[in-house]
């Protein structure tokens, strides 16, 4: 056990040092060192998870536990780590992922000044991901969600001095935050009922209070915690801050926003699964449902090749999400794993196309060439042919084409999903079946898609010819090694044979089976809950084969009209002024609507709380300022006048009693005569008497 | 016979009048005329008191207090001449150098 740690504390300490080091040391290292020092760090942290994942996989969860709050009356805050089975996957995923992350950007961020500060964020980020990742205290995942948001926040606004990416770093933050305020109540909840945050106490008083517990504030915690998870993974209404996230440097979005932060929302879910009542699981079914399909319509008209990504990466988390409700646990992990790598694939081949008509465009002076913008591509599959490649095993894996591995965790995902609505129905009628229906049709939009993407790009003849001046071509090579190779092992991982050696059943896969095992459903509280999900586990075998043939037809349908609508057509014709074709361009005009009404409901109360401040406020203040004046002139008069007055009446008197003595001195001699007679009289009185 | 005490009223009287003499009067030969009767208050009280002595100390005491009054009243004559000669004048408030 003991070695076990020391390697954990290895693998939180040296992301953390490394982003320290290169952070301060930035402007003095050259490149080649900060980009050995990172992923040279990245590389030790993914070895020393592959030993933690090895020795602990399967066996009993790694465990350590460290009272760091002791409060009298009340029970203790611990920290520690509590490392099961979904905790090492996601180990090995995220240093896994970072690294092959980094790797591509020693050739994507090569002569940016800003090369020590990226690597560091990087690392830095890396940090904070694990911290969510291996604590077994609600608290403390709520601290490193914060720094993942922070990480998020410095990697997003990277090139800064671009207005548009400041506002989006501030954007994603603060949506992010409107999520965790959510995640804090439903936090506080669970401490005022349960006493403690330690996520295997939690799993241990779930199963022995019965009807101690009000089934309200179960629901309540239950809803706050997701509230945490839609922020981070942008489910509807939070999900605007993901395509202005885009703004980032393309590495970025394939960590951050595509396989490691956004699924820390669902990683969370897994984790406090035990506590999410039906209720709760039935409004993140829907939820999950609603995003998905938001996210696929959304990436339909979009001309930007990594808005169609993004938008894809919100409707896949949707997925998950929805996998989680309809209590498909074991499934939506999966996918949650699988997308992580095919979309990471997907994301750093857009930025291998980026970076080579970046490259290709330098030698011509004076051109602003938006190198994302897919209106200017066409047939780079013959300039590119090995990105090209790569591109369409990871695309075909997210559309969910047979034999890779999208297409188990999906087929799982839909499954589950149709066998939820089926069991649901009795309960609460025909809306049960929306959840299904929206996911079938996400299917459809996800084929049509990623279809009109790939023959966009690669396809048919360069359209770049408009925006160049005469007689000028791009000269558009190859990516060099840094970038390929991260590409060939996403590639790879996007096959079915990694996962399960059965392509169309992942049930028996060795994955599905070690995710099972976290969970102990047998809590008297949760009796609805695990009666439904007994029961879904009992019909799924009859759902599968019509899982199956839906899903192919739909996504043959998708390919088959992308095809029709794009390929081979000289002038790609999209009509602009349909109000459907607006409203997936403009993302559901969300934007549009968060501005006008909450925000604008934000301003107002800023100006009326400043009017009170002016106006309320100041006037007291002012108040304040004239009383003490008026009040020190009161007290100058009465010092000036009745205590002067006083000190110089007494100066008077004596002055008068100094004159009168002194009078006896006036040098008559009569008076002199007069005192000595009354000396004399007193004389004799006092010795007569 | 007559009583001892209206010899001594006769004299407490003399000497109060001329305590106020000295007090109240302006000129300076005034306020010798008044030291003088004081002189002679005191004169008759020594006598009064020597009626009872066989050995009339009294009046022989009388008689040194005349000569004495009288050598005193030239003294303070002579005085005074002085004093009118420095300060032009003989009214006693008018005299006021030793004032502070």
């Amino acid at each position: 056990m003991d070695l076990s740690l020391i390697l954990l504390a290895g693998i939180f300490l040296i992301p953390l040092l490394v982003s320290l080091f290169l952070f301060s040391l930035r402007k003095k290292l050259s490149d080649t060192t900060i980009a050995a020092l990172g992923v040279g760090a990245s590389l030790i942290t993914f070895i020393l998870s592959l030993i933690v994942f090895i020795k602990h996989f399967n066996h009993s969860p790694l465990e350590y536990s460290y009272q760091w709050i002791t409060l009298p009356g009340v029970s203790d805050i611990s920290t520690g780590i509590f490392l099961t089975n979904i905790s090492l996957i996601m180990l090995l995923l995220v240093s896994g992922i970072s690294l092959l992350v980094q790797v591509f950007s020693i050739e994507y961020m090569k002569g940016d000044t800003g090369y020590g500060r990226y690597f560091a964020y990087l690392s830095f980020f890396t940090f904070s991901m694990l911290g969510i990742i291996s604590t077994n205290n609600l608290l403390i995942i709520f601290v490193f969600w914060e720094l993942v948001g922070f990480a998020s926040y410095l990697l997003i606004g990277f090139w800064f001095s671009k207005h548009s990416a400041a506002q989006a770093s501030k954007k994603a933050f603060i949506v992010n935050r409107i999520g965790d305020i959510g995640f804090l109540l439903g936090i506080l909840i669970i401490w005022s009922v349960f006493k403690t945050l330690d996520i295997k106490e939690l799993s241990v008083l779930i199963n022995v209070s019965s009807g101690t517990v009000h089934s309200s504030l179960i629901f309540f915690a239950g809803l706050g915690l997701f509230a945490g998870c839609m922020g981070k993974s942008a489910q509807f209404p939070l999900l605007v801050w993901l395509p202005d996230a885009m703004e980032g440097p393309t590495p970025v979005s394939a960590l951050i926003h595509a396989a490691t932060m956004v699924a820390a929302g669902v990683f969370l879910l897994a984790r406090i699964f035990f506590i999410l009542d039906l209720d709760v699981l039935t409004v993140i079914a829907f939820v999950g449902a609603i995003t998905a399909f938001m996210g696929g319509v959304a990436a339909l008209k979009q001309y930007d090749i990594k808005k169609v990504l993004a938008y894809s990466t919100i409707s896949q988390l949707g997925y998950m999400v929805m996998a989680m409700g309809v209590g498909a646990y074991q499934a939506s992990f999966f996918h949650l794993i699988t997308h992580a790598f095919f979309k990471a694939g997907l994301f750093l081949c857009a930025g291998a196309i980026i970076h080579a008509l970046h490259k290709s465009s330098h030698h011509i002076k004076g051109l602003h060439f938006d190198a994302q913008d897919m209106r200017l591509m066409g047939g780079l599959r013959k300039d590119l042919p090995f990105t090209f490649i790569i591109y369409c095993i990871t695309a075909a894996a997210l559309v969910g084409i047979p034999f890779t591995s999208g297409f188990l965790s999906k087929d799982a995902i839909i499954a589950n999903a149709i066998t939820w609505s089926n069991v649901m129905s009795d309960r609460i009628g025909f809306i049960s079946y929306l959840v299904p229906l929206l996911a079938l049709i996400t299917i459809f939009l996800t084929a049509f898609y990623m279809g009109r993407q790939i023959i966009l790009v690669f396809f048919g003849e360069s359209r770049s010819k408009e925006h160049l001046p005469k007689d000028e071509v791009l000269k558009i090579k190859e990516n060099p090694w840094p970038i390929n190779l991260p590409l060939i092992v996403l590639g790879v991982f996007s096959f079915f044979f990694i996962f399960s050696l059965n392509p169309f059943n992942p049930e028996h896969s060795f994955l599905f089976k070690s995710l099972g095992k976290e969970l102990s459903l047998s809590s008297p509280l949760f009796e609805n809950r695990d009666i439904i999900i007994t029961e879904i586990n009992h019909r799924l075998p009859d759902f599968h084969l019509m899982t199956l043939t839906l899903s192919l037809i739909l996504i043959a349908t998708g390919l088959g009209l992308a095809i029709k609508k794009y390929y081979k057509k000289e002038i790609i014709k999209e009509q602009k002024d349909i109000f459907l074709s607006k409203l997936s361009f403009n993302n559901w005009y969300l934007d549009v609507i968060y501005q006008k009404t909450v925000l604008k409901f934000v301003d107002h109360s800023a100006e009326f709380v400043n009017k009170i401040d002016r106006k309320i406020i100041d006037s007291v203040v002012h108040f304040v300022g004239y009383f003490t004046v008026i009040f020190s002139l009161v007290t100058h008069f009465i010092d000036k006048v009745l205590v002067d007055g006083l000190i110089n009446f007494s100066v008077i008197i004596t002055g008068r009693v100094g004159v009168l003595a002194r009078s006896f001195q006036g040098g008559k001699v009569q008076y002199l005569f007069v005192v000595a007679v009354l000396s004399l009289i007193l004389m004799i009185f006092l010795i007569a008497f | 016979m007559i009583p001892i005490e209206h010899f001594l009223y006769i004299g407490a009287a003399l000497f109060a009048l001329g305590i106020v003499i000295i007090i109240t009067k302006k000129n300076a030969i005034m306020v010798l005329m008044g030291i003088e009767l004081l002189l002679n208050a005191a004169n008759i009280n020594l006598v009064a008191f020597s009626r009872h002595d066989p050995s009339i100390q009294g009046q022989f005491f009388a008689l040194f207090v005349i000569v004495v009054a009288a050598a005193e009243a030239s003294v303070a004559l002579a005085i005074v001449l002085r004093v009118y000669d420095h300060f032009r004048t003989a009214e006693l408030n008018k005299i006021k150098d030793l004032q502070e």
